[in-house]
């Protein structure tokens, strides 16, 4: 009678499971859809890096410093010292081949704007700029204006803040466009308006840190200018003596970069149609180690030593 | 449990007592039977219980345990494992993932958290206190109810009267007509009620959003703190329902059913099951990337990996291993870590290799293939239906691998070979770099030559050799005896292969060639005038183009490209550095002059040159030869004219097969293939494969394998050979990347077919498309243009103007209209000075016939999706009114200050420093949609371009503002797209004189137009 019950419990118990088991396979959707959602959530939106991420080309990514944070400066030290220029001054000038007479330059021939020396060997529009600063006073975001005028960029050179406004202006009767290239290598454009108008304006954001060459492609071949974006306050140009000043600076341990565009032709080709095409060297740069302390002018002068 | 044991004691017991009284009965039984010599039957009194029980209990155990493993999954059911480690690793990671926010961003994350939601109580505390809103939120949920309650009335009486309608129908069909009066009342008297209710739930309904704006209005503050909080807490409900996705992850065979996917070997389509990813089962869960997770690793030694050459090569065998010094051992191991990354690792002396199946899937390629449609082994191959790793992978010496399984797992590269199965025109698969490589290899070495290949029927190619019919009017004896014996001696990466010629058959060719040309009479090269300037010719050959296909001077294909046997950009053509070595100075004029004259099907292009050009380049590349140190063998001018000689190299030709690549003499030309068909290669099993001497494991070849047979035959074909059966085939002598990648698409080549509802669709637009990849390789138009994402443009870099370079033809298809296209091929100069006279790279003249030309404008087409279609685009719809808006404002933009339009003399406005195409001829180059578009922002079609945008970045605004458009109620980017249309329709139809009838305001027509314009 036992025996009769162990078997009859054996073949119970393999039944509940087979049974059990055959119950368990129901369909059910794909589970990674969430996770790859996840990922994205992880990977996209997360931790976004300063204005040095959106720089473009191989200029703008040594100038610009990483992630910056604006905080109040008290006591801060300033800097500021003078740019001097060794070497051969003599600069080629430009020929113009087209719209000498709407640009009013007599001679056919424009003085280049790429070396202004002043006196004491001063250097100009060079730029200078605190390469590693990550916190201090915030940036403001004037307007730049940058005119066309006798068939020349005025100011040459000058510094835009990140998320200002630049007005391009024409003050010529004649057709200039502004052709805004993200790098040196000419391949991609940051912006290239025409302004066949005189006296037209065309107002464009600068988004993005970094050295934007212009040249007016309206066969003006010597027009060429810059605009330097950053995005932070403690940039600036040399005057026409070649002093500089930078101010309210956190005290502390600083790289200070001088940058200069260059300015000898290294290519002048004449073309088939009597346009010439100008290449110039590639820019100056010289890096100096400081130390800002509160409250007191550090004195750091640069000098350019041709090549 | 213990009553139960203690029952079964009991009973074993009682059962031996029974037992030891039975024995004793059966003894006395015997002793009495032995009295009486009488036998009672024994089998009544036995008792069997004892054996019942024993059986049983095994039977149970038994039972048990065959239950016990088939549902552990130890054994049978190994995929149940890796589900559940799935589980656990996925839910590890996600809690990592979660502590990793936590403590890095803790406290300012509980900060702002905190912040957010006290910011959120006030708002709301503020607001209930305001009794305006406490007002309107009353009056909006009383609204939002009566809402309801009207809307369930209404749903109650509709329900009621679709009720009636179905008997009043019913009874309308007995003819109950007294019935259906009685309820036709009703109806009617639904039908009012429907129709009030509605009206009062559309009126409560409209009042409801009325108060639900207004609500908003003071609800705004708290709607943005929750979106803020939400996003706050965004990752984390992400990682949360990924837990809440694990928790519920089942353990169950994933499977998909493959209907008539393949064919098998008897060319119907069966049935598959595809089962991969019941252990795979992270292929497709982003969170198992390395990045996040590590894998499981297993350690082997270095012997045991060398054995394992199913899965892994290894660089140098297990003696050869240990015979090195320890710090060799160790480079040793990381150059297979490295080669094998994200499978084998570096662990101490030892290497690592993974053992788990949680492996992540690029997801590039799964955004355009449906892996719940098509399966994994359509790609990789392998026992869809198998649940053991080793029977699904079957790979070929795997420990108990399914012997019988044909279609073993494909690794590595070789899975790019399955793309040809559903894309088999294609050549330039974007994600599967590796097969398009080798399908333009093959195409490119010519292997059709002397293989059958699949899919040769769909564009017609050429023979990849040059001219042999009379080949001593280009070349001389004496080279071409030293060509022979090793054409790679004199230029290290030429199409041509190495014969490992006998001195005596090379002879005999040379012999046999040299009596072709004696014997011809159809071709004499033109006299070359032999005033060149070489200086001049060197420019000339640097700036018109001749670099696009040629390799010069410091343009060297074999420096620049990591495959040189691929023939794209400056390794098109021959390498011409060592060319005065190797032709002569009137034949290469005369090639210069017009290639054609010598070989009617060559590819080299004419380039227009005068006799002046020509001479310079011929001049130019005379003085390049060959350096002194190198000597070329003498060949007996005698033996040259023997007879016996002659018929030899005859011979000699045709059991090569050199007729595959070059045009020699009519009859021999049309000699079949001198080797077998690689049509389905890849269905050959290993055992079909003569290995002849080679060993096992020898590091020249992968292994006795299917890939590691046809990898060895490309990199030296002649290996195989044995005294008994010499092989033929010449040695390309190409690299590593180039035999993988040709073994890879050979990989491909079977008869298996896919069907063609798991193909993608393919249709006209397809065929050109592959058909036009052909053609462009073929012609090595991807030499100088850059066309979509196709490799190529190679001569950019030697243009540093970008004006000056060779225009992008991805837009083509969109941009000129194609029968002006067929007249520019067929005359790039159009009479004239082409499109942009300034240019100084020309496009050659191919001579190509219309059919061969529509390729390539079929291709424009298919780039941009679009199917062959004839259309007039000349006729722009406007009015006169608009084109004369469009004159004003090109004066206004002053147009002509960069281009030009057909004026008084084209070589004055070359000279006017105008660098930007011709205007005249847009009415009948360009397609009046791109011109438009063109107008809008021009970088948007052609990056870096140097024309400027007039109208914003595509149409946004516009500089010059115009009232009267302004007044028909036009916005600004209206009247943009406005003025962009008059200055093209002014572009159309300036050439025509309607204009100059401006009085007459005629609308123009086509009759009109087309006599009109001056052309």
């Amino acid at each position: 009678m036992t025996m009769k019950k162990i078997i009859h419990f054996a073949i119970v118990v393999s039944l509940i499971s087979t049974i059990g088991c055959k119950s368990k396979s129901v369909r059910e959707p794909l589970v990674t859809g969430n996770a790859d959602s996840l990922k994205n959530a992880l990977e996209n939106k997360g931790e976004k890096k300063g204005g040095a991420e959106n720089t473009g080309g191989s200029a703008s990514t040594e100038i610009v410093s990483g992630e910056y944070t604006v905080e109040e400066v008290k006591n801060g030290g300033t800097l500021s010292g003078k740019v001097t220029f060794k070497g051969n001054a003599s600069v080629e000038d430009f020929v113009v081949v087209k719209d000498a007479d709407k640009c009013g330059v007599k001679g056919g021939k424009l003085k280049s704007d790429r070396l202004i020396v002043g006196p004491g060997g001063g250097l100009a529009n060079t730029w200078i700029s605190i390469a590693n600063i990550s916190k201090g006073k915030a940036l403001e975001k004037k307007e730049a204006l940058l005119d066309q005028k006798g068939c020349f960029y005025t100011p040459h050179i000058q510094l835009v803040a990140v998320g200002a406004k630049a007005r391009l202006k024409n003050s010529d009767p004649i057709l200039h466009n502004v052709h805004a290239y993200t790098d040196e290598g000419k391949s991609n454009n940051l912006f290239n308006e025409a302004m066949p108008l005189k006296d037209q304006e065309i107002v464009k954001e600068i988004t993005q840190a970094g050295v934007f060459p212009m040249v007016c492609d309206a066969g003006h071949t010597w027009m060429n200018a810059y605009f330097i974006a950053v995005n932070h306050p403690y940039n600036a140009l040399t005057d026409n003596s070649g002093n500089y000043e930078i101010k309210d600076i956190p005290p502390g341990k600083y790289k200070i970069r001088a940058w200069h565009e260059g300015y000898k032709v290294t290519n002048k080709e004449k073309k088939d149609n009597g346009d010439y095409s100008y290449t110039f060297e590639p820019p100056y740069i010289v890096e100096k180690e400081v130390e800002i302390k509160p409250g007191v002018k550090t004195e750091l002068n640069f000098e350019i030593v041709g090549r | 449990m213990k009553t139960f044991l203690r029952n079964i004691s009991n009973n074993i017991r009682e059962n031996l007592a029974q037992l030891s009284i039975d024995i004793k009965v059966a003894a006395r039984e015997l002793s009495w039977r032995n009295i009486r010599g009488l036998a009672k039957d024994p089998v009544e009194t036995r008792n069997y219980a004892t054996v019942y029980m024993i059986f049983s209990g095994l039977l149970f155990l038994s039972t048990v345990y065959a239950a016990f493993n088939e549902f552990s999954g130890r054994e049978r059911r190994p995929w149940k494992k890796w589900t559940n480690e799935y589980k656990a690793a996925g839910l590890k990671i996600a809690d990592s993932l979660r502590n990793a926010i936590e403590t890095k961003n803790g406290e300012v994350f509980r900060k702002k958290l905190a912040e957010l939601e006290a910011a959120k109580a006030r708002a709301k505390d503020s607001l209930r206190k305001y009794p305006a809103y406490v007002k309107l939120s009353d009056e909006y949920y009383k609204l939002a109810t009566q809402l309801r309650e009207f809307s369930k009335e209404l749903a109650d009486i509709k329900a009621y009267d679709s009720q009636d309608y179905y008997t009043y129908t019913e009874a309308l069909k007995k003819n109950d007509f007294n019935t259906a009066n009685k309820i036709k009342a009703k109806l009617d008297n639904y039908k009012v009620q429907i129709e009030g209710k509605t009206k009062q739930v559309e009126e409560t309904r409209k009042k409801r959003d009325e108060k639900k704006v207004e609500l908003d209005k003071y609800e705004k503050i708290i709607n943005e703190l929750d979106t803020k909080i939400d996003a706050l807490k965004g990752k984390l409900i992400v990682i949360e329902n990924a837990k809440k996705a694990y928790n519920e992850k089942r353990v169950k065979v994933h499977q998909v059913i493959l209907r008539n996917y393949s064919t098998n070997n008897f060319g119907e389509y069966n049935m598959d099951v595809d089962r991969c990813q019941s252990c795979h089962a992270a292929w497709n869960d982003s969170l198992f990337s390395e990045k996040y997770y590590k894998g499981q690793f297993k350690e082997v030694s270095y012997e045991e990996f060398a054995e394992m050459h199913w899965k892994f090569h290894a660089p140098v065998s297990a003696d050869e291993y240990q015979a090195k010094k320890p710090e060799e051992q160790k480079k040793i191991l990381e150059e297979v870590a490295k080669h094998y990354k994200g499978k084998v690792k570096v662990s101490g002396n030892k290497l690592a290799i993974r053992k788990d199946p949680l492996q992540y899937h690029s997801p590039e390629i799964m955004k355009v293939h449906n892996i719940e449609k098509i399966g994994c082994t359509g790609c990789h191959a392998g026992q869809g239906r198998a649940l053991k790793a080793s029977h699904a992978h079957s790979r070929h010496g795997e420990p108990d691998y399914d012997h019988y399984w044909e279609r073993p797992l494909v690794q590595g590269k070789f899975v790019e070979s399955s793309c040809q199965s559903c894309h088999s025109t294609a050549i330039n698969l974007p994600m599967a770099e590796t097969v398009s490589l080798g399908k333009k290899l093959v195409f490119d070495l010519g292997c059709n030559g002397c293989h059958a290949l699949p899919n040769q029927e769909k564009y017609p190619v050429r023979k990849v050799g040059p001219n042999l019919a009379y080949v001593m009017k280009k070349d001389n004896p004496e080279f071409v005896f030293n060509w022979l014996l090793n054409p790679k001696d004199f230029y290290p990466h030429t199409k041509m292969p190495n014969f490992y010629l006998e001195e005596i058959d090379a002879r005999n060719i040379t012999a046999f060639l040299n009596n072709l040309t004696e014997k011809d009479t159809t071709y004499k090269p033109l006299k070359y005038p032999g005033k060149g300037d070489p200086i001049n010719g060197k420019n000339l050959t640097l700036q018109i183009g001749c670099t696009g296909c040629h390799s010069i001077d410091k343009i060297d294909w074999a420096s620049i490209s990591k495959t040189p046997a691929l023939r794209e950009g400056a390794g098109f053509g021959p390498n011409l550095n060592k060319v005065g070595s190797k032709v002569n100075e009137d034949w290469l004029y005369d090639w210069l002059i017009n290639p054609k004259h010598y070989y009617s099907e060559t590819k080299m292009p004419s380039m227009r040159l005068t006799e002046q050009e020509a001479s310079d380049i011929t001049a130019y590349l005379m003085t390049l030869k060959k350096s002194e140190k190198t000597k070329f063998k003498p060949v007996d001018a005698a033996a040259l004219k023997d007879a016996n000689n002659i018929a030899n190299g005859e011979k000699m030709v045709k059991m090569l097969g050199c007729y595959g690549c070059h045009n020699i003499r009519e009859d021999i030309n049309k000699l079949s293939n001198v080797s077998v068909s690689l049509t389905e290669e890849a269905d050959k099993t290993t055992h079909e494969f003569d290995f002849g001497n080679t060993i096992r494991g020898d590091r020249y070849n992968v292994g006795h394998t299917w890939e590691g047979w046809i990898k060895g035959k490309i990199r030296d074909p002649r290996q195989y050979s044995t005294n008994r059966i010499p092989l033929m085939m010449p040695n390309f002598g190409l690299n590593e990347t180039e035999v993988e990648a040709i073994a890879v698409a050979i990989k491909g080549w079977t008869n298996r077919k896919v069907s063609a509802q798991y193909q993608p669709h393919y249709n006209d637009i397809v065929a050109n498309y592959d058909a036009g990849q052909y053609f462009v390789r073929d012609n090595n138009c991807i030499g100088c243009h850059q066309i979509e994402d196709y490799k190529g443009a190679y001569i950019h870099q030697q243009i540093p103007e970008p004006a000056n370079r060779p225009p992008l033809l991805t837009h083509q298809g969109i941009k000129t209209q194609e029968d002006w296209l067929l007249k520019f091929f067929n005359n790039p100069k159009l009479d004239g000075y082409g499109v942009r006279p300034w240019l100084k790279v020309r496009m050659p003249s191919f001579q190509h016939s219309d059919e061969e030309w529509g390729y390539a404008i079929r291709y424009f087409l298919a780039i941009k999706k679009k199917h062959v279609n004839y259309e007039n685009y000349k006729n722009v719809p406007t009015t006169p009114e608009k084109i004369a808006m469009g004159k004003a404002l090109f004066e206004k933009f002053q147009c002509v200050s960069c281009h030009y339009i057909n004026g008084p003399s084209m070589e004055e406005q070359t000279k006017a420093g105008k660098l930007a195409p011709n205007l005249g001829m847009t009415y009948e180059r360009l397609k009046p949609q791109y011109v438009h578009e063109w107008i809008g922002w021009p970088a948007s079609l052609m990056p870096g371009v140097n024309m400027p945008n007039y109208f914003g970045e595509g149409y946004t605004t516009t500089s010059v503002p115009d009232s009267s458009l302004a007044k028909l109620g036009m916005d600004t980017k209206a009247i943009a797209r406005y003025q962009g249309e008059a200055i093209r329709d002014y572009l159309f139809y300036m050439n025509s004189n309607i204009l100059n009838d401006d009085k007459k305001k005629q609308k123009p027509n086509k009759t009109q137009n087309q006599n009109k314009r001056n052309r």
